[in-house]
């Protein structure tokens, strides 16, 4: 009876020890390795990222990294569901409920801020009608930076900062008039031209873009996307 | 001590109540330190602030469809800031002051401000665009 008594009491102390130790090395593990905190960056990052995008004129997109664990967006709070959950606040509405792993990416598509793990489609901007005006009758002002889109368009014709299609044409006053200046980042259009141009150049390619609905028609083009605006232009352009 | 006091105590109601103890201890234990860890990860000081607030002055009052960061004065509404804002209590509150019209954050409750700020921004008044002063002021519930 004493040496059944002496087993169960050692049984329950080895319980005992077992669970005191595994439940210190299970919070070692947590906090031992990086993820907590990556899993507190991407709370924190994120929620301000949403606010970023919120604040955004127009659609965009933004990518946050790799997350191994669920992340959910779901009304006014960003979740972050893994051996600890973690929840972060931010004031923005119209925020779609989704929960994703893997590559995250916040996008803004008109009002609404959500999450996915893949490259959002987004809207395009509404230009209004199309516009065409004819490459014959059209001028443009280039610098030395631009250039190549007015040889890409045939307007060979060029004097000092200005290229139309042939001499004649140059010494007219244009119908349609082309700003093309260099830019640090994207591509910045104006006037509804210019509108439609970015919505042609976004459909196949990821860039960041600005539009300023004024009637000149000006691109501030990075050096990287000369080539796609000079052949955006070669299409609405009428021969 | 003898044999049978020293059982006593190692019966089973003593072991039950250690286990309770060392349970309620480790949930401490580990309730203090994801507290202590949540700090450790802090964005720098009123960068959530400054980008909260960049909608007031962007795209929230810009005129329907055309988001060029000039405010149209007919959409500096209550209703309007309602519909761009909406935070949890807890969160940051907000005051803003335009040519002469307040508004105020669903999470406003009123009493001392702990922050002011002044930003000029674009108007559309009367079918002008001017520069105004918007007043910006800020309570951290």
């Amino acid at each position: 009876m004493r040496k059944r008594g002496i087993v169960l009491k050692f049984l329950i102390e080895l319980v005992l020890a077992a669970f005191i130790v595994l439940s210190i090395f299970g919070m070692s593990k947590v906090f031992g390795d990086e993820t907590f905190f990556v899993q507190e960056r991407i709370a924190h990052e994120g929620a301000v990222m949403i606010d970023a995008l919120y604040a955004v004129p127009g659609n965009a997109w933004m990518s946050l990294g790799e997350a191994d664990y669920d992340v959910e967006l779901k009304e006014h709070h960003i979740y972050i569901r893994n051996e600890v959950n973690i929840k972060r606040p931010f004031p923005t509405i119209n925020t779609q409920t989704a929960t994703t792993k893997g590559n995250l990416i916040f996008s803004k598509n008109g009002d609404t801020v959500s999450l996915s793990n893949r490259q959002p489609t987004l809207n395009q901007r509404n230009c209004g009608a199309e516009t065409n005006p004819s490459l014959q009758r059209t001028h443009l002002r280039i610098t030395p930076e631009t250039k190549a889109v007015a040889l890409l368009l045939g307007l060979s014709a060029c004097s000092e900062n200005k290229c139309a299609i042939s001499g004649t044409e140059l010494s007219r006053a244009p119908e349609t008039l082309i700003t093309i200046l260099p830019s640090n980042n994207g591509i910045t259009a104006s006037g509804q031209l210019g509108c439609h141009i970015l919505n042609d150049i976004i459909k196949t390619k990821a860039v960041t873009t600005w539009y300023f609905p004024t009637d000149t028609i000006n691109l501030e083009v990075h050096p990287d996307y000369i080539i796609d605006v000079g052949r955006a232009l070669q299409q609405r352009l009428q021969r | 001590m003898s044999n049978s006091n020293a059982w006593a105590v190692d019966s089973m109601p003593a072991y039950i109540i250690l286990i309770l103890g060392i349970g309620v201890i480790v949930l401490f234990f580990g309730i203090f330190t994801v507290a202590y860890a949540d700090d450790q990860y802090a964005l720098p000081e009123q960068l959530e602030l400054v980008v909260v607030q960049q909608r007031f002055t962007g795209t929230c009052f810009s005129q329907n469809g055309v988001q060029n960061g000039v405010i149209d004065l007919n959409k500096f509404t209550q209703q309007q800031l309602a519909y761009c804002y909406n935070a949890p209590d807890s969160f940051y509150s907000f005051r803003l002051t335009l040519d002469g019209k307040t508004i105020t954050t669903s999470n406003w409750k009123g009493g001392a401000v702990q922050r002011t700020e002044e930003k000029s921004v674009s108007i559309i008044k009367n079918n002008a665009v001017t520069t105004s002063l918007m007043k910006i002021e800020v309570r951290d519930e």
